[in-house]
């Protein structure tokens, strides 16, 4: 036996368009509930393209939060402070406890709903700044860093749609290093009509309900939340009495160096960054037990991935689905997302299904339809592949009964 | 210890120089880039669909590949360079450009040319399918040039036990006609003594007004 290089995960949180905490969300993946519907909050003319947004407005959320109205705060910001509320919660940490620790965010969008709000305004010169100042991704990562402690460092991971699974990753590399105890890491993404119309204009949104991995998929639904996760080093979990939730045993990166935005159709960036982590967590292919896919339902992601996953796993394929079918392409949250989805599919024994899917796809992977697995889950491999080639995959696991 | 001279290439809107050999061009801005590619390159007409950063971006680095040395990239990939870029702009100059394709609802057009470029890890993703690399490719956006900085990632990046090189540059652009671009290769050893890394990007700084 090697050397354990697993990082402990101490507590996580999720708002998605399935649920504003763990509990709904569980109970949204347990009934197969998709949260995908018509346009609710975005303020957009292109309202035949069904969203998975999160139920909630901007100023619901700062009620929620306890945040006094007028406090400069961006969508990306809010849903990001619901989901490390949770995390921090259940990790059990207080306010002290973060001056140590590092905060890691995934996002890409940043602050661009209110730059598209306000940005007319502040060009005329009847500016509202504080809002364009709210822009970028970082200071994003910093208004939710902010809340809840001093953290000793914060930075922002922007790698598109893998930009949140990322962020776990250098979180992971930073307490395998011994560089901090505890990270705080996840990403969080509001809708905006800057990628609603970009994507759109990519001609990979489907104008129903999206249908991954199935022959008649004709494109993504977007969706919006956050998740985040507190990874933390077995030594500072012993010394708090915090057990884990899960562990995160390996993961890895990969560049797929084929086209801007579109996947090799091969899937040779997909196959490395899975061939990576399950290496890294010292694993066979045999041991997954349940693969929780990218699977963002466009034609060229899918049959990517499916190349990937075939050529990775040939008989030993473990059931694989994409849980976007319920939640919308939450971007560069997506890695979190699916990961803290991943936890709870861990912790309740249960196989998430591919919703919608009807009629396999030529030379695709059948996606998993069945809620109870065969077998119980033991270990789980998340992928989350972003624009520029840029692919990652995670290895989580079992950590044993509370 | 002797100290490190790393070789250069030095983009900005006015002026192009190799290891210290400035190129010859006519026009400036935007239109020099397009020069600059006919006269040196010329094989990789994908470059005029680039947004500004990743033309800089893959201008400097394929002139730099060459003037070191590298053999043109064939077939096979290899995982043992990476990318790692900085810059201040990040995508700022073709956010700006998209956002002008729906800015006006009479005349609004959002561009699929254009969106894929609103993102700073694309012009890692456009060096790495020309050169066929499948190593770690980053973008860090920072708030200033800052060599230390600059070195440590660089450094980090062989703490892997795969990489022989990282090509390794700053990139900005703030506009489609004013852009500033330095990049060099930085090998293992290169990387072995941080201190003496920044130094040598602090020279090459320095000489290039960053």
């Amino acid at each position: 036996m090697g050397k354990d290089r697993s990082v402990l995960i101490t507590g996580c949180g999720i708002v998605c368009a399935i649920g504003l905490d763990k509990v709904q969300v569980l109970d949204s993946l347990l009934s197969g509930r998709s949260g995908i519907g018509p346009v609710r909050y975005l303020k957009t003319g292109h309202t035949e393209f069904p969203v998975g947004e999160v139920s909630m407005s901007d100023a619901d959320m700062e009620s929620a939060l306890g945040i006094a109205s007028g406090t400069v705060t961006t969508r990306t910001s809010l849903m990001g402070m619901m989901a490390v509320r949770e995390a921090l919660s259940q990790a059990r940490l207080s306010r002290e406890d973060l001056n140590g620790a590092a905060f890691v965010d995934g996002t890409t969008v940043g602050g661009m709903d209110k730059s598209e709000q306000y940005y007319l305004d502040f060009s005329a010169g009847n500016s509202r700044d504080a809002y364009i100042k709210a822009h970028d991704c970082g200071s994003c990562s910093e208004m939710i860093a902010d809340r809840f402690g001093r953290f000793k460092y914060i930075t922002s991971i922007s790698t598109a749609c893998s930009s949140a699974a990322n962020a776990m990753q250098l979180a992971a590399d930073m307490i395998r290093l011994g560089e901090a105890d505890i990270v705080v890491a996840g990403g969080s993404e509001c809708l905006t009509k800057f990628h609603l119309n970009g994507f759109n204009s990519l001609m990979i949104l489907d104008r129903n309900q999206c249908r991954p991995f199935d022959a008649g998929r004709a494109g993504l639904n977007l969706g919006e939340g956050a998740a985040f996760l507190v990874l933390e080093s077995r030594e500072s979990a012993a010394r708090r009495g915090v057990k884990p939730v899960a562990l995160l045993s390996g993961y890895g990166n990969a560049c797929d160096a084929f086209h801007q935005t579109a996947s090799s159709p091969d899937g040779e960036g997909a196959y490395l960054a899975m061939t990576k982590a399950l290496a890294d967590a010292g694993l066979q292919p045999s041991d997954i037990d349940y693969i929780n896919a990218h699977g963002t339902g466009t034609p060229n992601n899918d049959v990517s991935e499916s190349h990937a996953m075939m050529r990775l796993f040939k008989e030993s394929l473990p059931p694989v689905s994409s849980t976007k079918s319920l939640t919308g392409h939450t971007t560069s949250a997506s890695g979190s997302i699916e990961a803290v989805i991943c936890i709870l599919a861990l912790q309740n024994g249960f196989t998430p299904i591919n919703y919608a899917f009807e009629n396999p796809m030529e030379d695709g992977i059948v996606p998993n339809m069945k809620l109870r697995p065969d077998r119980p889950l033991r270990h789980v491999l998340c992928n989350a592949f972003g624009f520029g080639g840029n692919d990652s995959s995670m290895v989580l696991s079992y950590a044993g009964e509370d | 210890m002797e100290d490190l001279k790393l070789k250069y290439v030095y983009i900005d809107r006015q002026h192009a120089c190799v290891d210290g050999v400035m190129l010859e061009h006519e026009s400036q801005g935007g239109a020099m880039l397009s020069e600059l590619y006919r006269a040196h390159i010329g094989d990789w007409p994908k470059f005029f669909k680039m947004d500004t950063l990743s033309k800089v971006g893959f201008l400097a680095s394929d002139l730099l590949l060459k003037a070191i040395g590298r053999e043109k990239p064939g077939e096979e990939y290899t995982s043992d360079c990476a990318v790692v870029l900085f810059g201040t702009t990040a995508s700022l100059c073709a956010d700006r450009n998209y956002q002008e394709t729906i800015q006006d609802a009479d005349n609004y057009y959002p561009s699929p040319a254009l969106f894929v470029y609103t993102l700073p890890n694309i012009v890692t993703g456009e060096i790495a399918i020309r050169n066929r690399f499948r190593g770690e490719t980053s973008f860090y956006v920072v708030e200033k040039a800052d060599a230390a900085q600059m070195a440590f990632h660089l450094a980090c990046a062989f703490d892997d036990d795969v990489t022989a090189g990282v090509l390794a540059g700053w990139v900005d652009s703030r506009h489609n006609d004013d852009f500033q671009a330095f990049f060099t290769m930085v090998t293992r050893d290169d990387a072995k003594y941080t201190d003496r890394l920044a130094a040598a990007i602090q020279t090459i700084m320095d000489n290039s007004n960053i």
